[in-house]
C-alpha cells in the first residue's frame, strides 16, 4: 500500500517510508548498498520509529490483518540492532501477532537487543518539526498514557493487498473474490487451495496475506492436489449432476447464464439449438434444475418424482 | 473510586443493558472497538491528563462499567473537537460514545451542575453562553446593546423554548420551563 | 450581489463582539449582503441539547437553519463549535431519516420547516472558495508587510471533515488560513502542533488547571518553532483562549512573553480597512505592534 493515504503520518515528508522501501535500503542490492541512508539528506537516522497496522485492521482499508507484518518489523529492528546498536528504535504496535513456532522466541530477542516495544499504541499523527526531525505520537497501554518520540525516519508497515486485477483474473476461470478482494478458496478448512472452478489451484498471497512458510506449504499443497488430478489420466465426474433431457428443452437459454461453473452452453441437437450440461464442469448445485420453465432439466438423486414421493411421505405423517 | 479505596475494577458489574443503552443513545458501533489506541494518542482529554480519556471510556462501555462510567466527570471535560472521529480505523466514531455516556448520566442526575447552568440559559435567554456585562462588551465595538438573535425577538424566543419543551429537556431539566 | 446569513452564536456576540464588528465589516467590504439572522439560538454549544440526545441536538440546531433557509441563504460562522454543531446537525438529519422526521414534527408545531438546504460556512473556507484569494487581495486596503502569523485553526473547523461542506486537501496540515494571511502579505509557515487543541472548551470550564497546561504546552511550541508577530486564530473560542487565556498564564508568571491574538476575521478586516479601536476592542493582549506593522508599510 502506498503511505500517501495516511494524510496523519505526514507521507508528503520524504523521511516517512513504507517497510518495503526500508527493506530495499537494508539490502545489499538495493539503492544504498545496504547502507542505511535516511532519504531527505542521506545521513544515518539515530532514531527511528516503525509503526504497524497501516491499513490492516482499518475499515476504511483492510478490515483484515496483514499478518507479516509484527514478525517483518521485528525482523527489521533484529537487523539494525546487530548491526547498529547505538541507534533507537521503537516500535508501535496494536498487539503483538507474534503466533508459531519460534516466533516468540524471536520477539524476546529482538527486545533483549534492545528494541523498544509500544504496546496499545496505533500511531495517531506524525509531526514533522522545523529542526527536520520528526514527531510520532503514540499510545502506551502499559504506561497507560500518551507517548511522544522525536525521530530520524519513520517506517510504515503498510497492509498487504491483493494485487490490481485479481478479479478479472479470477472471473476468467469461474474463480471469485471474496470482500476484501483475495481469491476465495472452496472451503477454509477442508479445501485450502481448492477454487470453484475444478483443476484450478491458488497458492500464497493471492488468496490472503501470508508468510513466506506459508505461502510454500499451500503452493507444496497445491501442487500435490494437481498431480492427484492429472496422474491418473482420466477425470472422475460428481454423481450428484444435471442432465438436460434435449428433447423437452424450449431452447430458452435461461439455464446458462444462470450457472456458476460455466458448464451449461447450447449446442446443435437434431438440426434444433439445446442446452448442454458438460458433466466435467457441473459441481451439482441445482440451480439450473430449479430454473428451468420446461422442466427438461434433471437434477440426479433429487428427480421431480424422488421430491413429490418426499413430500408426499412427509405430509402423510 | 472512593479516596483511599482499592484500586481494583470488579468485572462482575459489566452491565449488558448499559451497553444497549448507549448504543441506542448514539454508540451504535461501540461494540467494534479493537482498542487500537489510536484515539488515545491525540484526544486533548488524554493529553491534558483526566484520568477517564476517550480509549478507556470506550473500554469501560463495551465493558458495561455503568456506575464508573456515570461516576467520574472526565466525560465533561471532552473538547468534542472530533479528532477521535477522524482517525478512529473502525469508525466507531468515539465521540459519539462520550456523548451517549452523557445522555445517559443527565438521564439519572449525574452531571456537574455547570450543565444545567448552560442548560438554562439556553432556555431562558437562547444563549448557553450568557455572560454578564456583554452591553458594554458590544458597546466598545460599535454594536448595539443587543445582538439580533432570539435574545432581541421575544415571539421568536417563546417558539424557541417550545420546540425545547418538545424534547427530553421537558423531563430532566431541574429548573421550571415557563 | 451574494447574500450571507450571519450567524452570531454566543461567544461572539457576547464575549467577543469585536469579532462580530469585524465579520460585519469585512463581508460589507467585500460587497456581501449580511442577513440577519433574526431570532436564532445558541447553535447548540455540544454540552447543552448534544449531550442530551441527537435529536434534541438536531431540533435545536434545525430551528437556525431553518430560519436561514427562510430567508434563503446559507450561514457564515466566526465560532468553531458554532460551525461544528450545525454541520454535524445537518450530516445526522441527512443520515437518519427518522431524526429529521422527529425535527419536522417539533418544527411544525411552532410553524417552522427545514428541507435541509442551507450550508454553514466558516471564515476561512468562505473567503478561500466563495471570495478567493485574487478577489481579497484587490480589495485589501493595506499590507501585512511580512508579518509573522502562527496559525490556529482550531478543532471544530477541520474534523469530522466528511460532515462539512468544504475543506483542507490534508486536514492534518492545514493550508488555507496560512494561504489567506500570505495573500495579504503576511508570512505564516506551518509548524509541528498547528493541529494540536487549546485546551478552550469544556475541558476549559471543568478543568482549568489542564486546560491551561495543554494551551501553554502549545504556545511554548509557537514560540520556540515560529516565535510569531501575531497568532491568527480560525475560532473564536481559540480566540479566547490565546488572548484572555494566555493573559491570566502571564498573570500566574507561567509563561514569560505575549504573543498578541486576532482572529482571522479580524485580521482581514483591517487589512480591508476596519476601525482598529472597533475591530480590536475586547483584546487583552496590546496590538500596537501589529497594527503599526500592517499600517506602518502602506
Ligand atoms: S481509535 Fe477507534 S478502534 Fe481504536 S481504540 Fe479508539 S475507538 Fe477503539
Ligand atoms: S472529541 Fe473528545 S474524546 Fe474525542 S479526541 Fe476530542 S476531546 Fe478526546
Amino acid at each position: 500500500m502506498s503511505k500517501h493515504h495516511f494524510k496523519e503520518y505526514s507521507p508528503h515528508h520524504p523521511d516517512v517510508i513504507t517497510s518495503m522501501e526500508f527493506e530495499r535500503i537494508l539490502s545489499a542490492t538495493g539503492p544504498t548498498g545496504g547502507e542505511l541512508k535516511r532519504p531527505s539528506d542521506g545521513t544515518k537516522p539515530k532514531t527511528i520509529a516503525m509503526i504497524s497496522c497501516v491499513g490492516s485492521r482499518d475499515e476504511r482499508y483492510h478490515r483484515y490483518c496483514s499478518k507479516v507484518c509484527c514478525m517483518y518489523m521485528l525482523k527489521h529492528a533484529r537487523i539494525l540492532k546487530e548491526k547498529y546498536p547505538d541507534i533507537k528504535i521503537f516500535l508501535f504496535f496494536i498487539d503483538v501477532r507474534t503466533a508459531g513456532k519460534d516466533f516468540e522466541e524471536f520477539y524476546v530477542y529482538t527486545k533483549e537487543l534492545g528494541a523498544k516495544i509500544i504496546r496499545g499504541g496505533r500511531v495517531s499523527a506524525v509531526d514533522v518539526k522545523p529542526d527536520g526531525k520528526l514527531r510520532v505520537r503514540g499510545f502506551d497501554v502499559d504506561l497507560c498514557s500518551p507517548v511522544e518520540v522525536s525521530v530520524d525516519l519513520v517506517v510504515l508497515a503498510t497492509a498487504i493487498e491483493p494485487p490490481d486485477g485479481v478479479e478479472e483474473l479470477g472471473s476468467m476461470f469461474t474463480a471469485t473474490c471474496g470482500r476484501e478482494g483475495f481469491l476465495r478458496e472452496v472451503h477454509t478448512k477442508l479445501y485450502p487451495v481448492e477454487t470453484q472452478a475444478r483443476g484450478v489451484f491458488i497458492a500464497g498471497c493471492v488468496q490472503g496475506p501470508k508468510d513466506i512458510p506459508e505461502s510454500i506449504a499451500q503452493a507444496r499443497a497445491a501442487a500435490a492436489a494437481t498431480a492427484a488430478l492429472v496422474i491418473p489420466g482420466k477425470i472422475r465426474f460428481e454423481a450428484v449432476i444435471s442432465e438436460v433431457d434435449r428433447d423437452k428443452c424450449s431452447s430458452c437459454g435461461v439455464c446458462v447464464p444462470l450457472c456458476p461453473y460455466t458448464a451449461i452452453r447450447i449446442v446443435e441437437y437434431k438440426g434444433k439449438e439445446k442446452a448442454y450440461i458438460e458433466p466435467a464442469l457441473c459441481a451439482g448445485c441445482g440451480v439450473c434444475a430449479s430454473a428451468c420453465p420446461s422442466r427438461a432439466i434433471t437434477f440426479h438423486g433429487f428427480t421431480t418424482e424422488q421430491i413429490m414421493a418426499q413430500i408426499d411421505a412427509l405430509t402423510e405423517a | 473510586m472512593e479516596e483511599g479505596g482499592v484500586n481494583v475494577i470488579d468485572l462482575t458489574q459489566s452491565d449488558e443493558n448499559f451497553i444497549k443503552e448507549l448504543m441506542e443513545l448514539g454508540a451504535d458501533e461501540l461494540k467494534e472497538c479493537i482498542q487500537c489506541g489510536k484515539c488515545g494518542a491525540t484526544c486533548p482529554m488524554a493529553l491534558a491528563g483526566l484520568e477517564f480519556f476517550i480509549k478507556r471510556i470506550v473500554h469501560a462501555a463495551t465493558l458495561g462499567l455503568r456506575d464508573i462510567l456515570l461516576e467520574d466527570s472526565s466525560v465533561w471535560g471532552c473538547q468534542s473537537c472530533n479528532r477521535c472521529v477522524e482517525v478512529c480505523p473502525m469508525d466507531i466514531k468515539p465521540y459519539e460514545v462520550i456523548q451517549a455516556v452523557r445522555r445517559a448520566a443527565v438521564r439519572v442526575e449525574s452531571c456537574p451542575a455547570n450543565t444545567y447552568e448552560g442548560l438554562r440559559n439556553l432556555y431562558r435567554f437562547g444563549h448557553a453562553v450568557f455572560p454578564k456585562g456583554f452591553e458594554e462588551r458590544r458597546k466598545k465595538a460599535g454594536l448595539p446593546e443587543k445582538p439580533p438573535t432570539a435574545l432581541s425577538f421575544e415571539e421568536m424566543r417563546k417558539k424557541y423554548q417550545e420546540i425545547l419543551r418538545n424534547t427530553i429537556l421537558e423531563e430532566i431539566a431541574p429548573f421550571p420551563l415557563t | 450581489m451574494k447574500r450571507i446569513g450571519l450567524f452570531l452564536g454566543c461567544n461572539i456576540p457576547f464575549n467577543r463582539p469585536d469579532v462580530e464588528y469585524s465579520l460585519r465589516f469585512l463581508l460589507n467590504a467585500l460587497d456581501v449582503e449580511i442577513v440577519e439572522m433574526e431570532g436564532a439560538a445558541c447553535c447548540p454549544a455540544y454540552g447543552t441539547m448534544p449531550s442530551l440526545g441527537i435529536f434534541e441536538w438536531a431540533v435545536a440546531s434545525a430551528w437556525n437553519l431553518s430560519i436561514a433557509e427562510e430567508k434563503g441563504v446559507d450561514m457564515i460562522t466566526g465560532c468553531g463549535s458554532c460551525y461544528g454543531v450545525q454541520n454535524e446537525a445537518n450530516y445526522y438529519m441527512k443520515k437518519h431519516p427518522d431524526i429529521k422526521k422527529k425535527v419536522d414534527e417539533v418544527l411544525a408545531k411552532v410553524g417552522r420547516k427545514y428541507n435541509g438546504n442551507v450550508k454553514v460556512w466558516n471564515v476561512t473556507n468562505f473567503l478561500y472558495e466563495q471570495i478567493g484569494l485574487d478577489t481579497l487581495k484587490q480589495k485589501a486596503k493595506y499590507s501585512l508587510n511580512g508579518l509573522k502569523c502562527g496559525i490556529q485553526t482550531g478543532c471544530h473547523n477541520l474534523w469530522p471533515s466528511r460532515a462539512f461542506p468544504a475543506n483542507e486537501d490534508n486536514v492534518f496540515a492545514p493550508k488555507r488560513m496560512r494561504e489567506i494571511c500570505e495573500a495579504l502579505g503576511g508570512v505564516a509557515p506551518h509548524y509541528s502542533t498547528i493541529t494540536d487543541c487549546c485546551g478552550m472548551g469544556a475541558l476549559r470550564s471543568n478543568a482549568p488547571e489542564k486546560s491551561l497546561a495543554l494551551f501553554k504546552k502549545k504556545l511554548d511550541t509557537i514560540k520556540a518553532e515560529l516565535d510569531p508577530d501575531v497568532n491568527v486564530i480560525g475560532c473564536s473560542s481559540c480566540l479566547m483562549q490565546f488572548d484572555a487565556g494566555q493573559s491570566l498564564l502571564i498573570e500566574q508568571k507561567k509563561i514569560n512573553y505575549k504573543i498578541p491574538a486576532l482572529h482571522i476575521a479580524q485580521l482581514v478586516a483591517i487589512a480591508l480597512g476596519a476601525e482598529v479601536e472597533k475591530a480590536t476592542a475586547l483584546a487583552t493582549i496590546p496590538l500596537n505592534g501589529v497594527i503599526t506593522k500592517i499600517k506602518g508599510g502602506n
